[in-house]
């Protein structure tokens, strides 16, 4: 099975996503796989409301291991189920607790693992921000790193938010090369695009 | 940067421990990929699966091999072409002899051959059988053909390669290796271009085997001679065995394998120009280093590349003491 990891600096909205994705895709309750840095995996059903309040939040590296979701898309006459994995927040300087610098390098392991790679920015902030603050060096590297990987695209979150659309402008001149989504997690804005892109890629 | 990790593995765990940030792992990251020394592994990999030529190429010697493998090329081509235009194509009978002391490459090549005329589509599997007489020869009468048939039937579509092959004229007149040898003949006749049967043992004893056997030389019209390798031969097969696994001898390692060489090729006339003998040497080398390694103190990139005279000397050791003694054995 095809594996499609989210990557992106904390609070994008990765985890966020996947709910959300899972739930556009016609699930109400998910089994999230849950890998953590030292190799252990266990499992964990949740309503997917449940799981939003438990996992999604305002404060960076809720997420500090890899969780999965399997999810299926019509593609051709067929379905094909892909592994859509969230993974931890990936953040410049040195990180003082080892569990988040573990999980910041078991994403980066997952990407070499991935077919298809999200890449999720937070065009709210990267709008509100202005390029030099927003698109950090961060995100430029990952993008230029994950795209020798496979199949890479950006997602354009949160855009439901005020400012978000100068955002998309800078993420958009920003990465020429790239296709970019705009949606939104919470409002599941622009997912049918991403669906089909999915499709398309897996 | 680029020489800074050793793997990517590495990488990740100085991100955990927190010795480097996420900007400079990516970066990292991105030099291990594009360094060449990840390039000559991928292609090594890959190498095996989809192109036999390039891996005859790399064989040190040889050129005879090489040479005549330009001629099935060309020939299969040029038939290939000819049956397109409704021309009459030839089959190609390609039964071969391999002569040749131990260590020198023929069964190395055989397994290439197999590839490679499966490449050519000469043979549409390109498998290779390697048998010796025990798998040809029953214990009962009648046993033999009916064994030796069944080596033949698991080979069709490819190579059947009998080791020591002269072996099977060995024992006389009522020896049942004469049997073996006729069902192969008949066999060589009925599955004419789904399989290639290949001869091989020492020089000496297969021209003798022919002479015994005057049918046979003239079913096998490639007849492939291989020579003793070369004093500096020999060396370039350690170089290349040594860069294939990543490592490297010092100059005065170098200068002691060079004298070893010499003085086994010099006192153990069997053992000369013998490419096994060098791997042996070489691999005993490598596990010599990987003991003085563990018991030294911290690794570094470097260290765990480097084969010193030292271990050289150990790993030989062991070697010139077993060939002494199968010397003695056979003097007996």
């Amino acid at each position: 099975m095809h594996k499609c990891l989210i990557v992106g600096k904390p609070n994008v909205g990765k985890t966020a996503f996947l709910l959300s994705f899972s739930r556009y895709l016609g699930l109400a309750q998910v089994e999230l796989r849950v890998r953590t840095s030292d190799g252990s995996i266990h499992a964990k059903r949740r309503s997917i409301d449940c799981a939003y309040t438990e996992l999604v939040g305002p404060v960076p590296h809720i997420t500090q291991e890899l969780q999965s979701v399997v999810l299926e898309l019509p593609v051709g006459k067929g379905r094909r189920s892909f592994e859509l994995v969230d993974s931890s927040g990936i953040m410049d300087g040195i990180h003082a607790s080892p569990v988040v610098r573990a999980a910041m390098a078991q994403t980066l392991e997952a990407v070499t693992a991935a077919k298809v790679i999200i890449h999720i920015l937070d065009a709210a902030a990267i709008g509100l921000l202005g390029l030099s603050e927003g698109v950090g060096v961060i995100d430029r590297d990952l993008a230029e790193y994950a795209q020798q990987q496979g199949e890479y695209f950006l997602l354009a979150n949160k855009m439901d938010l005020a400012g978000a659309q100068r955002g998309l402008q800078i993420i958009t001149k920003a990465f020429t090369q790239v296709q970019t989504f705009p949606v939104s997690a919470l409002t599941m804005e622009g997912f049918k695009e991403v669906k089909r892109h999915v499709a398309r890629v897996i | 940067m680029g020489s800074k990790f050793s793997s990517t593995r590495e990488i990740y765990q100085e991100l955990a421990k927190g010795n480097i940030t996420a900007v400079e792992a990516i970066h990292a990251l991105k030099v291990m990929q594009s360094s060449p020394a990840n390039v000559a592994v991928d292609r090594l990999e890959s190498v095996p699966s989809d192109n036999a030529k390039e891996e005859l190429a790399k064989l040190i010697g040889l050129k005879n091999v090489k040479n005549l493998v330009r001629e099935i090329e060309a020939f299969a081509k040029i038939q290939r072409v000819r049956q397109q235009l409704g021309l009459k194509s030839e089959s190609l009978v390609l039964h071969m002899i391999f002569k040749g002391n131990p260590g020198t490459g023929k069964t190395t090549v055989a397994r290439i051959f197999g590839q490679l005329f499966k490449e050519l589509e000469v043979l549409n599997k390109g498998h290779v059988v390697e048998v010796e007489r025990a798998d040809l020869v029953g214990e009962y009468i009648g046993h033999t053909a009916q064994r030796t048939r069944e080596q033949v039937k698991k080979a069709v579509g490819g190579i059947l390669f009998i080791d020591e092959a002269y072996s099977l004229a060995r024992g006389g007149e009522k020896d049942f290796g004469k049997e073996a040898i006729d069902t192969l003949v008949k066999a060589m006749e009925d599955h004419k271009d789904e399989i290639i049967l290949i001869l091989a043992g020492y020089r000496r004893e297969m021209e003798q085997f022919l002479r015994i056997n005057p049918g046979l030389s003239s079913r096998f019209p490639i007849i492939l001679d291989f020579p003793d390798y070369s004093l500096s031969e020999l060396i370039q097969i350690a170089e290349l065995m040594l860069s294939q696994r990543e490592y490297s001898l010092t100059s005065s390692a170098q200068n002691c394998l060079f004298s070893l060489l010499k003085n086994l090729g010099d006192n153990y006339d069997e053992n000369r120009g013998n490419a096994r003998l060098v791997r042996n040497i070489i691999e005993r080398a490598i596990r010599q280093q990987a003991v003085r390694l563990v018991a030294s103190g911290p690794l570094n990139r470097e260290k765990l590349q480097v084969i010193t005279e030292g271990d050289i000397k150990a790993a030989t050791e062991e070697t010139s003491a077993q060939m002494f003694n199968r010397w003695q054995a056979e003097r007996r």
